[in-house]
């Protein structure tokens, strides 16, 4: 156990230390592509200025010094916390862009996770339940044009046949008190793709446990079918569960830009979408920084929990 | 009687999957359709004169005309085109890339095996949405551009892949035989490496293509894929849906024609996977 602990350890301290050099090179790269473009937010023909005043701008958004030495002072504001203010709105710190718009793509987010968990797990197991018949071919096929149709291409069907066609729902907007209806396309697009590999996966699990010898046991000594699949069968689809959860979650967090971008949903997707178009730097380095941490995080998490539910699984094996 | 070869019976595995038998089949219908129609007449640059024509208006243009008065049947050919020649060079670049660069890793070991780890972790972490539109702004926006903006973050998997299997045979008594009798890396990976790790290398590089279509027509939706003249299926979803209430056709056709050619590219990949890699995946 000692043993155990110290590699554990080790291993922990590895993954941290590899999660921090990958942020930092991913945030160099895009910051060394932002310098290359052309047609920043000062440029020349866009605010003809006197040299003076250009050289002045430059000054305070430090582009007149070197890539590397204007992205090491990054890194350093930005380990504190401190990511900058965004060229889009001025003088708004990002941190306050973030505090202000993050709560919509967060909405946004967990409203899709919380209707496509729970059903997806529960039409697996129904599928797996009703194997071969037409339920379940029924709900493979929904689970499949959830998971492989993009969203934006659902995004334009179904706008058109319920907001356009049906007017059930307005086309754009993300109203959660004022007009409810607005939340019901988009969280309903962007919880497919969880709802699809969930309910693939979950299917897999139960079929798998149905043809265990501990289920025919269950069965054998009389069990009420629904005790033998609820008691039994259950738990060993949430292994393959929270794998595929795990990475859905800063996907869920950081929000869909192109949904937020089609339903004009002020979350910080859009934000960040936007901010490549205007160039503005420092949103644009702020979310791919923030969404690249995010997902180092839930990758660790994930196999670390792997660990926790099946002991047989033990970290930095072969 | 029909000789037992491994490609016979991985063809028969395939033929027993309705789901992958009926995406080859959407495939093969979109394929033709592009290829039919951008054959017999080239992309339809000139205007007719009635603009926006919805579908059936015309019987000269079966499925209307766009805003600018473009045959839809033309445009949506062209852009399926567009779609299936970008995923082809992207997944050639890929399986270039991921060939060599896995195999070495694997086969060699040691510093390079670690380059290629890291370097594979940093591609992992860098954010497609990102990466992309600058990539294309800096370069420009032409084909060859497209392709390796796309191609660039999709080899990650397949490299994976490689150095793991390579990892597997390099140590196989046969292997070690070969290597015994003197032959040399190049030929002992042409001649029995990469035959042996062929299929799940296949089953791998289909199951990206999805991806690669999705990549294009993602980034031509938001304005970052061809230039202006250039035909594709994503940048006409991303022009016309602020149109879909007056000229739904314009965004619907061109969604329909993509979700049936990711809906055909994904169920062929599953079929190909059960097929080739029963045991894998």
């Amino acid at each position: 156990m000692f043993f155990y602990t110290i590699f554990m350890l080790r291993y922990l301290i590895t993954r941290v230390v590899g999660l921090i050099g990958v942020t930092l090179i991913v945030s160099f790269i895009a910051f060394m592509m932002l310098y290359q473009l052309p047609g920043g937010p000062f440029s020349e023909e866009k605010q003809p200025l006197s040299p003076v005043a250009m050289a002045a701008i430059k000054a305070k958004y430090n582009l007149d010094k070197p890539f590397y030495v204007v992205w090491f002072s990054w890194v350093t504001h930005a380990v504190q916390g401190d990511f900058g203010t965004s060229y889009q709105a001025e003088n708004v710190p990002i941190t306050k862009l973030f505090a202000d718009h993050w709560g919509v793509s967060l909405q946004l987010g967990l409203l899709s996770l919380a209707w496509s968990v729970p059903l997806g797990m529960l039409f697996g197991v129904v599928a797996a339940i009703r194997r071969n018949q037409w339920l379940d071919y029924l709900l493979r096929f929904l689970a499949i044009v959830g998971t492989t149709l993009p969203g934006f291409a659902l995004t334009v069907f179904l706008v058109f046949i319920f907001a356009v066609r049906l007017h059930w729902v307005p086309t754009t907007g993300w109203k959660p008190f004022e007009n409810p209806a607005t939340m019901v396309l988009p969280a309903f697009v962007f919880g497919l793709v969880p709802f699809g590999s969930l309910m693939r996966y979950a299917r897999n699990g139960m079929l798998e446990a149905l043809n265990q010898d501990y289920v025919r046991t269950a069965r054998a000594k009389g069990l009420v079918e629904s005790a033998v699949i609820g008691r039994h069968a259950l738990r060993n689809v949430l292994i393959p569960v929270v794998t595929v959860l795990a990475p859905m979650i800063p996907n869920a967090l950081t929000g869909s830009a192109i949904l937020e971008t089609m339903f004009s949903i002020n979350g910080i997707g859009r934000y960040f979408i936007d901010s490549i178009s205007s160039r503005d730097y420092p949103m644009a380095l702020a979310t791919a920084f923030i969404v690249a941490t995010l997902w180092g995080i839930s990758y660790l998490v994930t196999d670390l929990t792997y660990t926790i539910i099946d002991p047989r699984i033990r970290v930095g094996g072969r | 009687m029909q000789v037992r070869t491994p490609g016979y019976l991985a063809w028969r595995r395939f033929k027993r999957n309705k789901a992958g038998v009926i995406g080859l089949i959407l495939v093969i219908i979109m394929m033709s359709f592009a290829l039919i129609v951008s054959v017999t007449q080239p992309f339809p640059n000139t205007s007719v004169l009635d603009a926006s024509l919805l579908p059936g208006e015309d019987p000269a243009h079966l499925l209307g005309t766009d805003i600018a008065g473009r045959d839809m049947v033309g445009l949506l050919a062209w852009g399926t085109r567009t779609s299936i020649v970008i995923a082809i060079a992207a997944e050639v670049f890929v399986m270039a890339i991921s060939i060599f660069l896995g195999f070495v890793a694997g086969w060699f070991g040691g510093v390079l095996d670690y380059l290629v780890t890291r370097v594979i972790e940093v591609f992992v972490a860098i954010p497609p949405l990102l990466f992309q539109p600058l990539f294309m702004i800096i370069l420009g926006a032409t084909l060859p551009n497209l392709v390796l903006a796309l191609g660039i973050l999709a080899w990650t998997e397949p490299t994976r892949l490689v150095r793991a299997q390579t990892l597997v045979y390099r140590d196989r008594e046969f292997v070690n035989a070969s290597r015994g009798l003197g032959a040399n890396t190049s030929s002992i990976a042409t001649m029995h490496v990469l035959p042996n790790i062929m299929n799940p290398f296949i089953v791998s590089v289909s199951m990206s293509i999805p991806a690669i279509i999705l990549g294009e027509s993602t980034l031509s939706f938001l304005g970052y894929g061809l230039s202006e003249n250039m035909p594709s299926l994503g940048k006409m979803i991303g022009i016309s849906w602020q149109y879909i209430q007056a000229y739904w056709h314009m965004a619907l056709l061109p969604t329909a024609c993509l979700s049936i050619l990711m809906l055909g590219v994904s169920l062929f990949g599953d079929g190909l996977r059960d097929a080739l890699d029963p045991a894998g995946g």
